[in-house]
C-alpha cells in the first residue's frame, strides 16, 4: 500500500485513482463491491420513488423476492447456479487473459449437444433410476466435449492465425444461435411438439428433488456449480497446466520466456471455458428446460456470465458469492413484477444500474492493469 | 363486429355485478383502497388485494405493446376492466424458459379468477401446472390442453381469416375504386399477397388467401411472394412494389409489422392495400388512404368473454377448447376507416355469402389454421 504514495505531485490524479483500484486488498475490493451494491440500489429506489411508486415496498419486495420464502430461495438459486457456472466459464478465460466472449454460444451447442444425445440414446438403454442417471452422464459429456470444441475453434484461430478471439466469438454466437435455430425448427423438432422445440427429455431423466421441491430446481445442480468452482480453483493454483495459464494473464511476455508455450495455452484456456459453458447448457436443459427450445428466446447467461466474472475479480472462488448476488437480483426481479404493478422495464433497469455500479470498479482495474497505469512499480 | 358494438350490446343484457350496481367507478374504487392502503401502511403486505376480482396475463416471448398479438389480447382484459371491480397484472415473461415457474408463482397465490397465457409456448408448461392447480381458471391461446376443465383453449382459426381477406380482394379488384389518387383497375383481375417469413404458419395464410380470391372471382390472378422477415418493412415494400409493376391493386399482407412496407408500397404506387388481424386503418393510420379493410381476429373478445365468464361463475361456458371462427363471430373483415359506406355492395354481399357458407360447412380449406 505504501508503494503509492500522494506525496509523488508529478502523478496524474487518473495514476492515483488506477493505483489505488489495482493495489485494493481482497477486503478493500469486497468493501467496494458491497458499497456499490448499497450505492447503486439506494439510486433504485429514489427512481422509484420518482416513479410514483412505494420505495419502502420495492426494498422490502427485493429481499422477500430473493430469500423470502422457500420458493424465492429456490428460484434464487436456480439462477445462480447458471450465473456461477456461466461466470465461472468467462472467468477462466478472462484470467488466463482470453477474452472468451463466446460463452453463449458455448452455452447453446452444449445444451442441444445434450438433449439431443439423451434423446436418440434413451431408447437402448434402461428406463428407470439407472437410465436417468446413465443419461444424465451421456448427456453431460457431449455437452462438455461439444462446449469445449465450439470453445476450442476460436482459440485455434487466435493461436495459430491470429484472429482476435472477441470478434470470433461474437461471430460464433450468430452462428451458434442460428444454426441451432435451425435444427431445433427442422431436424431435431420433436414430432409432438406444438412450438419450436425438441422432443422431451424422458420423465426419468431430471436431477432428484432434495431439500426443494421446485419442477426447475434441484440442489444437484447447484452442487455442480460448487463443484466445479472447487474444480477449476484447483487446476488454477495447484496444477503446472493451471500455472501457466494464470501466468500467461498476469504477464504474457515473462510467461513465454520462462517457457509457457503461449499457443498451446490459449488453445487449451478456451476449451476449458468452452467445457465450463458446455456444462452451464447441460444443466440448463435438464434441470429447467427438458427439452431444447429456439436458442434466441433464451436467457443471455452466457453474457451475463460476464458481469459475474468482473464483479468476482475473475476469481472462481469470487464467483460463487457474484452469482448468488446475481440469482438474487434476477429472482427478486421476477417477484416484484409478479407481485407489484412496477413495470418489468424499471425493475430490470435497477437491476441493470447495480450490475453497472458493482462490476464497473472492477472494469477499471482491468483497464488500469492492461494499460499500465498505477505507478511505476508495476 | 368491433369490441365496441358488441361490448355496449352485452353491457346491456349482463347482469349488473354486485360492484358496479352502485355509481363507483373503477378509478374512484382504486383511489380510495389506495387512500385505505396509505393508512394501514404499517403491515408490509405483498399486494394490495383492493379489487373484488383479478386476472393475470403472462405474455408470449415477443412482450407487450407489441401493437398485435399481445396487446389485442390484454385490451379484452382491460376492456371488462372498464365494467368489473377487475385489477389486473400484467406479466411480461420474455423467456420460455421461465413460464413453468411464473405459472406456478401466479396460481399459487390463489388469487386470481383467470390466469391468461399468449402463445402456444405456454402449452407445454401449462400441462403439468393445470393438473398440479387444479382449482385455477387457466386461459390458453393458440392451443388447448385435452382434458382439462380448468383450461379454456383458443385456437385462432387463420386460415378462415386468410380466406375472407382474399373473398375481399378478388372481389374489389373487378370494381372500380378511386381514393385521394390511388385507384383499381377493373379491366384485369391481378390481387397481390406479401408474407413475412416463408413458414407454415404464413403459408397457410397464403393458401387460404388464394383459394378465397378464386372462390369468388375465377379469373383473378394472384401474385405472391416473402419479404423474408416480420420486422423488415423495405423487403415487404419491394414484393408490394414488384407485385403493383405486375398488374396487382390490392395487395393483403400477412408480415406483422414488416406489413407496413406493403402499405408504403400501395400508397406510393397508387394502389390499394388490406390489413391483417387487426383494424390496420386505426394501428397504422398514416396509410389510412389505402387500406380498404382488414381481415381481423377478435383476441379481445376472446379473453374479454372468458374473463368475464369467470367472474361471472359461468367457467363451463367457456372451458375446453374453443375456436376463434367466423362461426363464433371472431374472425371477420372490416372496412377501413377511410372507406366506410363507400365501398361496393358486392363487397358486403360476398362477405355475408362466405361467413354463411362457413357457418354452413360448404367451404372446406386445404389448410388448417397453422399450417397445411
Amino acid at each position: 500500500m505504501s508503494s503509492v504514495s500522494d506525496t509523488d505531485e508529478s502523478k496524474s490524479r487518473l495514476e492515483r485513482i488506477a493505483g489505488y483500484l489495482l493495489d485494493a486488498t481482497v477486503l478493500e475490493r469486497i468493501g467496494i463491491a458491497v458499497g456499490a451494491t448499497a450505492f447503486a440500489l439506494l439510486i433504485g429506489l429514489v427512481i422509484v420513488a420518482l416513479a410514483g411508486y412505494d420505495p419502502f415496498r420495492f426494498a422490502t419486495q427485493l429481499v422477500v423476492g430473493a430469500f423470502g420464502s422457500e420458493r424465492a430461495i429456490a428460484r434464487t438459486l436456480r439462477f445462480s447456479t447458471l450465473f456461477v457456472l456461466a461466470g465461472l466459464a468467462v472467468a477462466v478465460a478472462f484470467r488466463a487473459g482470453v477474452f472468451n466472449i463466446g460463452v453463449q454460444g458455448q452455452f447453446v451447442v452444449g445444451g442441444i449437444a445434450c438433449v439431443m444425445s439423451i434423446i436418440w440414446t434413451a431408447p437402448y438403454l434402461p428406463t428407470g433410476t439407472v437410465g436417468g442417471v446413465l443419461l444424465i452422464g451421456i448427456g453431460v459429456v457431449n455437452a462438455i466435449v461439444f462446449g469445449g470444441l465450439y470453445g476450442a475453434l476460436p482459440g485455434a484461430l487466435k493461436a495459430y492465425a491470429g484472429a482476435n478471439e472477441i470478434i470470433t466469438t461474437i461471430m460464433l454466437n450468430f452462428i451458434a444461435i442460428g444454426v441451432v435455430g435451425w435444427l431445433v425448427n427442422g431436424p431435431f423438432r420433436g414430432e409432438e411438439a406444438t412450438s419450436v422445440r425438441t422432443e422431451q427429455l424422458p420423465d426419468y431423466v431430471a436431477f432428484p428433488q432434495v431439500v426443494f421441491s421446485d419442477p426447475n430446481f434441484s440442489v444437484v445442480g447447484f452442487g455442480i456449480a460448487v463443484l466445479s468452482v472447487i474444480g477449476v480453483a484447483f487446476v488454477l493454483t495447484r496444477t503446472r497446466y493451471g500455472y501457466d495459464m494464470v501466468t500467461s494473464g498476469y504477464q504474457a511476455t515473462a510467461a513465454r520466456f520462462s517457457g509457457v508455450d503461449s499457443k498451446q495455452t490459449i488453445v487449451a484456456t478456451m476449451t476449458l471455458s468452452g467445457m465450463i459453458a458446455g456444462l452451464t447448457g447441460a444443466v440448463f436443459a435438464i434441470m429447467i428446460q427438458g427439452s431444447y427450445t429456439d436458442p434466441a428466446g433464451i436467457g443471455n447467461y452466457g453474457f451475463d456470465g460476464i458481469a459475474v466474472s468482473l464483479l468476482a475479480a475473475n476469481n472462481p472462488i469470487g464467483v460463487v458469492p457474484a452469482g448468488i448476488l446475481f440469482g438474487g437480483l434476477e429472482s427478486a426481479g421476477s417477484h416484484i413484477q409478479i407481485r407489484s404493478d412496477v413495470p418489468v422495464q424499471l425493475i430490470n433497469g435497477i437491476i441493470g444500474l447495480v450490475v453497472l455500479f458493482v462490476a464497473v470498479p472492477e472494469l477499471f482495474r482491468m483497464i488500469g492493469a492492461r494499460m499500465g497505469l498505477g505507478g511505476d512499480d508495476r | 363486429m368491433s369490441r365496441q358494438t358488441q361490448s355496449e350490446g352485452d353491457s346491456d343484457a349482463r347482469p349488473a355485478t354486485p360492484n358496479s350496481a352502485g355509481t363507483v367507478d373503477r378509478r374512484t374504487f382504486l383511489a380510495s383502497t389506495a387512500a385505505v392502503g396509505a393508512v394501514g401502511l404499517a403491515g408490509c403486505a405483498d399486494d394490495e388485494e383492493g379489487a373484488e376480482y383479478n386476472a393475470a396475463i403472462i405474455s408470449s416471448p415477443a412482450g407487450f405493446d407489441d401493437n398485435a398479438f399481445n396487446d389485442n389480447a390484454r385490451d379484452g382484459l382491460r376492456e371488462a376492466a372498464e365494467e368489473y371491480d377487475l385489477d389486473i397484472n400484467d406479466v411480461e415473461e420474455t423467456e420460455e424458459a421461465e413460464y413453468e415457474s411464473v405459472q406456478a408463482e401466479l396460481a399459487e397465490q390463489d388469487l386470481y379468477d383467470v390466469i391468461v397465457m399468449v402463445g402456444q409456448q405456454h402449452y407445454d408448461p401449462l400441462v403439468n401446472n393445470s393438473e398440479t392447480y387444479p382449482d385455477q381458471n387457466w386461459m390458453l391461446i393458440n392451443d388447448h390442453v385435452e382434458g382439462a376443465a380448468n383450461v379454456s383453449g383458443w385456437i385462432e382459426m387463420n386460415h378462415e381469416m386468410s380466406f375472407l381477406a382474399g373473398v375481399a380482394a378478388g372481389t374489389l379488384t373487378t370494381e372500380s375504386i378511386e381514393h385521394e389518387g390511388s385507384s383499381t383497375n377493373p379491366d384485369e383481375s391481378v390481387v397481390g399477397f406479401v408474407g413475412g417469413e416463408d413458414i407454415d404458419l404464413i403459408n397457410a395464410f397464403e393458401t387460404s388467401y388464394i383459394e378465397g380470391v378464386e372462390w369468388v372471382n375465377d379469373d383473378a390472378e394472384v401474385l405472391t411472394g416473402y419479404g423474408g422477415s416480420f420486422s423488415d418493412t423495405s423487403a415487404a415494400n419491394d414484393v408490394a412494389a414488384s407485385q403493383i409493376d405486375d398488374g396487382a391493386d390490392i395487395v393483403w399482407h400477412a408480415a406483422s409489422a414488416a406489413g407496413g412496407g406493403a402499405f408504403s408500397a400501395a400508397q406510393s404506387n397508387d394502389r390499394f392495400a388490406l390489413g391483417v388481424d387487426v383494424d390496420q386503418s386505426i394501428t397504422e393510420d398514416q396509410y389510412a388512404d389505402v387500406i380498404l379493410g382488414s381481415a381481423v381476429k377478435a383476441l379481445n373478445e376472446a379473453t374479454y368473454d372468458v374473463v368475464t365468464a369467470a367472474m361471472d361463475g359461468d367457467w363451463g361456458g367457456v372451458s375446453g377448447e374453443r375456436n376463434l371462427s367466423i362461426e363464433q363471430g371472431g374472425i371477420d373483415f372490416i372496412t377501413g376507416q377511410e372507406f366506410e359506406g363507400s365501398l361496393p355492395a358486392a363487397l358486403d354481399e360476398n362477405l355475408e355469402d362466405a361467413k354463411d357458407a362457413f357457418i354452413a360447412g360448404e367451404i372446406e380449406l386445404t389448410c388448417g389454421p397453422t399450417g397445411c
